[in-house]
């Protein structure tokens, strides 16, 4: 909060212009720094070329601001057509005067010999005429580096780039420059020398983890502005070019509808104080056939009788699978989804990364733009990636289900048959709204199930565990287990009644004195 | 104008088709210093050509950036050699006439004019 208040009072005349690259506006609060030149180093693949191009390409697609790319690398044939594979028709802007090249690449068709004092006026000459002949907001230098093999002399080069970065200046346009880096861990420039005539500075990465490639985005520096700080991942999407998946940005607003809506089960619905919120998020905890699934069939059943639109992400089993079990409990899925109240897509988690996970999910929300949405199970999705990737996932698809105001349901598998609690839980029990616990309790011999809801956010709740029956109906929520203890746990024990209530207190464990104190 | 004056030197008088005939663009720029520098060493480099054989042209960067931009000129003063084949280009002000010449292929001794 500090360090806000001094950014915005030590310069309030910085504006920015949105680059109009997904995920881009956000992480960077506005965009670009507007008038202003910004560094894009990176390694050799890490997408500087089409994040940059993108720049442009959106600028006048989105804004129509035109823009100037001029190459010191490639000719301008090749970027043409490597950059129709993204959907970027930009022989199309160049002939609607959207769109000039500067040709800065390497000449190679003839000798060229250097003698004597020299300056890079030609090309300044060159970019304002480009600039002043489409009308120009936005530039891009890509890569400056190439120049260094055109020309020996660093020392002058970089009296020259200073003349090029204070013309650029001058005429009023927002600039990306690239240059590329040796390594993730080497300087931010391979010649030291492009750092200086740029107040700002963005980093992309192109790394390994957990065998899979990973892209991230970083902003350095902002010189007088403000921006969010830390790798963001990106992904390269087809016709789209750069999607930015703000991971972790975004501020987590808790449940405001005092809408209820059903669980499909009108038992759970009194449990709950009456419904669940139309906007909350809900986890269910369970070992495996406890009834989770079963829970999320009530919830998309009940939520589509209704008319309302439902949205399932099976990561666990198939399609038929899953309609041959909500034909079991009563549900015909296969006809609410011929009504278009529901859609079922199924996934294996192993087959993309985190990040395509979240834009597929996202993907599909927007395509069918359902009012619930069900994850079934998070635990599937967490064992293929690191517990801070997981949060940060969960915490991205929380948000982004919040600002749709859809309600949401996630499952977690507990791996003991008995008590226990999950990583998932204690990873994001605090993110979520309301939790449900699903528990198998074994008494005098025989396996029985029990539910209770650990946390209601905004709401009174019951707080009995109470033992319910599945069958041909769906599920049947009957009594609280009466003197008996320690079911959370996995070890119940008959207790008389006096003993019970000094119990109380420790019966939910970790997670329920966590839970207390949060609220 | 000095340019204009300087850049009149090599003009053929003679229009003796016997001889190659040189043809020269000078790209430079008229607020920078190195543009009077480049013209006069220009001027020396046509003498010891023959300056009946030499075409110059001085281009402004400035004034003409689309000349600028179909050469794809840099850096400046850029000197173009067009004619005779091949092809060279010089980038700067040209001090060092021997180096010029030797790139266009003359060595020392063998020097016309």
């Amino acid at each position: 909060m500090v360090e806000q208040k001094q950014a915005s009072n030590v310069t309030p005349g910085i504006r920015k212009i949105s680059t109009g690259i997904p995920g881009f506006d956000l992480i960077s609060e506005g965009g670009m720094p507007e008038g202003g030149m910004t560094l894009l180093s990176g390694t050799a693949g890490s997408c500087k070329t089409v994040f940059a191009t993108q720049f442009l390409v959106e600028g006048i697609r989105q804004f129509g601001q035109a823009g100037i790319f001029v190459t010191f690398e490639e000719r301008p044939a090749r970027i043409r057509s490597h950059m129709t594979s993204l959907g970027w028709e930009i022989a199309k802007f160049e002939e609607e005067n959207n769109w000039a090249f500067v040709d800065a690449s390497p000449y190679t068709d003839g000798a060229q010999v250097t003698t004597g004092e020299f300056s890079l006026e030609g090309l300044i000459a060159r970019i304002g005429y480009a600039i002043q002949k489409v009308g120009a907001k936005r530039v891009v230098m890509d890569s400056l580096g190439t120049m260094f093999h055109q020309v020996m002399d660093p020392e002058r080069l970089r009296t020259e780039l200073f003349r090029v970065a204070s013309a650029l200046v001058n005429l009023g346009v927002t600039t990306i420059l690239t240059a590329e880096r040796d390594s993730d861990d080497s300087a931010i420039m391979r010649y030291g020398v492009e750092e200086f005539v740029a107040d700002n500075v963005i980093i992309l990465r192109n790394t390994r983890e957990i065998d899979k490639r990973h892209r991230s985005v970083e902003i350095l520096k902002f010189r007088g502005t403000r921006h969010q700080k830390g790798e963001f991942p990106f992904t390269i999407v087809d016709k789209k070019g750069v999607v930015i998946i703000p991971m972790s940005s975004i501020k987590l607003q808790q449940s405001s509808s005092a809408k209820r809506i059903t669980s499909g089960n009108l038992a759970l619905d009194n449990m709950c104080g009456g419904g669940l919120f139309a906007d909350s998020i809900v986890l269910i905890s369970g070992a495996t056939g406890t009834g989770k699934t079963l829970t999320v069939t009530q919830f998309l059943g009940g939520g589509a009788r209704l008319g309302e639109r439902c949205l399932l992400f099976a990561f666990e089993e198939s399609k038929e699978q899953i309609f041959r079990n909500a034909s079991s409990w009563g549900y015909d899925f296969e006809d609410l989804e011929k009504k278009g109240f529901l859609k079922v897509v199924c996934d294996y988690p192993e087959v993309t990364s985190r990040d395509e996970h979240f834009l597929n999910i996202k993907d599909h929300m927007e395509a069918y733009k359902p009012t619930r949405v069900a994850i079934d199970s998070l635990s599937a999705l967490e064992r293929v990636m690191s517990h801070k990737a997981f949060r940060e996932l969960v915490i991205s698809l929380t948000c982004h289900f919040k600002d749709l105001g859809v309600a949401g349901l996630y499952t977690s598998t507990t791996p003991a048959l008995t008590g226990g609690s999950t990583i998932t839980e204690a990873n994001i029990s605090t993110i979520t709204d309301s939790i449900i616990l699903l528990r198998y309790v074994e008494i005098l011999g025989e396996m029985r199930r029990g539910l209770t809801v650990l946390k209601m956010r905004g709401s009174a709740h019951n707080k009995e565990i109470r033992e319910f029956t599945i069958d041909s109906q769906g599920m049947h929520i009957g009594r609280p287990f009466k003197n008996l203890s320690g079911i959370l746990a996995g070890n119940p024990s008959l207790v008389n009644a006096g003993q019970e209530i000094n119990r109380i207190d420790s019966l939910f464990g970790d997670l329920g004195a966590r839970n207390q104190t949060d609220s | 104008m000095e340019h204009e004056t300087q850049a009149r030197l090599g003009m053929s008088e003679s229009g003796d088709l016997s001889l190659k005939r040189f043809r020269f663009r000078l790209y430079v720029s008229r607020e920078n210093s190195t543009a009077d520098q480049a013209i006069k060493n220009l001027g020396k480099i046509c003498h010891q050509l023959g300056l009946n054989i030499c075409d110059v042209e001085i281009i402004d960067v400035y004034a003409q950036p689309n000349r600028a931009e179909i050469d794809r000129v840099i850096a400046i003063p850029t000197l173009i050699k067009s004619d005779p084949l091949p092809v060279i280009r010089i980038i700067g002000d040209l001090r060092d006439s021997q180096k010029v010449l030797e790139t266009f292929g003359f060595s020392q001794e063998a020097q016309p004019g």
